[in-house]
């Protein structure tokens, strides 16, 4: 096979995935601006390891090859001191959006935001599982985690978006205490 | 009932096996701690689906090209270009596009299908590749062999790259595009280009020949390999001839 064809079944097999993988890198990159790069450095990666083996589930494996390129990117960042944002900075809606899309812009923005207030892990399980369509499995295997601590993760994480984004704020919050993410559990 | 409420919800919402399930659910309607732990996991899952959205639009293009710029780079021996300079290169070729109007870099399948038209109507090998020139389309997706001449003596970078068959010829073409836009094409091929009926001998010289269609310059040499220039501007395709040594 020459590199025409290698390189076309590549893309062919890989941006179906484009979208999950952009939404992955949104949730990676400290810095809206990184986004796009994220991403191109995820297929660049992905394409360099295709012609060593082809994956049996491309869309695990570039979520993989993503959540690797963000660590190495924020341990980058982290060697240069570099000022890191809390989160990124929502989009303001344009004059030309109508009304109705300035809202659900807000809506998006305000759970954009509300997932950057997680801790990383819980804001990686919450992504693939309820933004990329993900099962726990498959989860577990692109994080390298037990089923049962993504479980946790992705469960305290839900809780921690619905007391955010809810009206139930006075709800309180059951089961703190356990293992190391114990301390990012969400104030009441 | 000992239990942990926290575990159990998350178990439940995402694959709780029976009999188990079942009596999981009998035991929500009697005990608050797990009714409130799936009610906002529940919420929760909601809001976070309600969040799914699409890629910006362009983003596969811009894949493509990022990815296809990385193999022509690799190809002309730079294996390992700056993200800036591969962030450039793709908003370069974007521009192309976008200037262009419309994303016109044709599938070899959408590309077969033309050239079985041009079965039909016969035409040159020159006057496609003028057609394809003036629509800003390149004759496939696929990598070619050959690495990318070098033009940046005279201003032009590249832009674009594809190998695929023209009027049945196979041909590597290169696409550059100076700081003003303006855009020069190169084919190179095995076989050689057939001479246009208007075509002008340069001089003496029986190998090189340049002619004007369509408001397309066009100047044709032979040497080791075919090669054929085009552009809206003359002077810029005399300029690459000189710099590739076939004129």
């Amino acid at each position: 096979m020459d590199s025409g064809d290698d390189h076309e079944e590549f893309l062919e097999a890989t941006l179906r995935h484009a979208d999950l993988v952009h939404a992955l890198a949104r949730r990676l990159a400290t810095r809206p601006a990184d986004v796009a790069d994220l991403v191109q450095e995820t297929y660049l990666r992905a394409y360099a390891a295709w012609g060593r083996r082809r994956p049996d589930d491309p869309g695990a494996w570039l979520a993989t090859i993503c959540l690797n390129v963000g660590r190495d990117e924020l341990r980058r960042h982290a060697r240069r001191k570099a000022a890191v944002e809390d989160g990124p900075v929502p989009d303001l809606p344009g004059p030309q959006d109508t009304a109705e899309a300035a809202l659900a812009n807000l809506r998006s923005d305000r759970v954009h935001l509300a997932l950057w207030q997680l801790p990383a892990a819980q804001r990686v399980a919450i992504t693939l599982m309820d933004l990329c369509g993900f099962t726990a499995a498959q989860a577990a295997s692109i994080t390298d985690a037990p089923r049962g601590t993504v479980l946790a993760r992705v469960h305290r994480g839900r809780k921690a978006l619905a007391l955010h984004l809810s009206d139930q704020r006075d709800l309180p919050v059951q089961g703190t205490g356990r293992g190391s993410e114990a301390s990012h559990e969400p104030r009441s | 009932m000992s239990h942990d409420p926290e575990l159990l919800a998350a178990q439940y919402l995402d694959h709780m096996p029976e009999p188990a399930r079942g009596d999981f659910e009998a035991h929500l309607l009697t005990c608050d701690g797990c009714w409130r732990e799936i009610s906002l996991a529940r919420e929760g899952r909601e809001i976070a689906e309600g969040a799914r959205e699409l890629a910006p639009a362009g983003i596969r293009d811009d894949i493509r090209a990022t990815i296809t710029a990385s193999i022509t780079a690799s190809a002309a021996g730079r294996p390992n270009i700056r993200r800036r300079h591969r962030a450039a290169l793709v908003l370069a070729v974007v521009a192309v596009v976008a200037l262009a109007g419309a994303v016109v870099m044709r599938t070899p399948a959408q590309r077969s299908s033309r050239s079985s038209a041009a079965v039909a109507s016969p035409r040159t090998a020159v006057t496609a590749a003028v057609d394809d020139y003036r629509e800003n389309e390149l004759p496939g997706t696929t990598v070619p062999a050959q690495s990318a001449p070098d033009l940046s003596s005279i201003g032009l970078h590249l832009v674009g790259a594809g190998a695929g068959h023209l009027d049945g010829a196979a041909v590597s073409v290169f696409a550059y595009r100076d700081a003003a836009g303006t855009r020069l094409s190169v084919y190179q091929s095995s076989r050689a280009f057939p001479e246009g009926a208007e075509a002008q001998h340069l001089g003496d010289d029986d190998d090189a020949w340049t002619m004007q269609a369509s408001g397309v310059s066009v100047l044709c040499a032979k040497g080791a390999h075919s090669t054929l220039l085009l552009s809206s501007d003359s002077a810029l395709v005399r300029q690459a001839g000189v710099v590739l040594n076939v004129i």
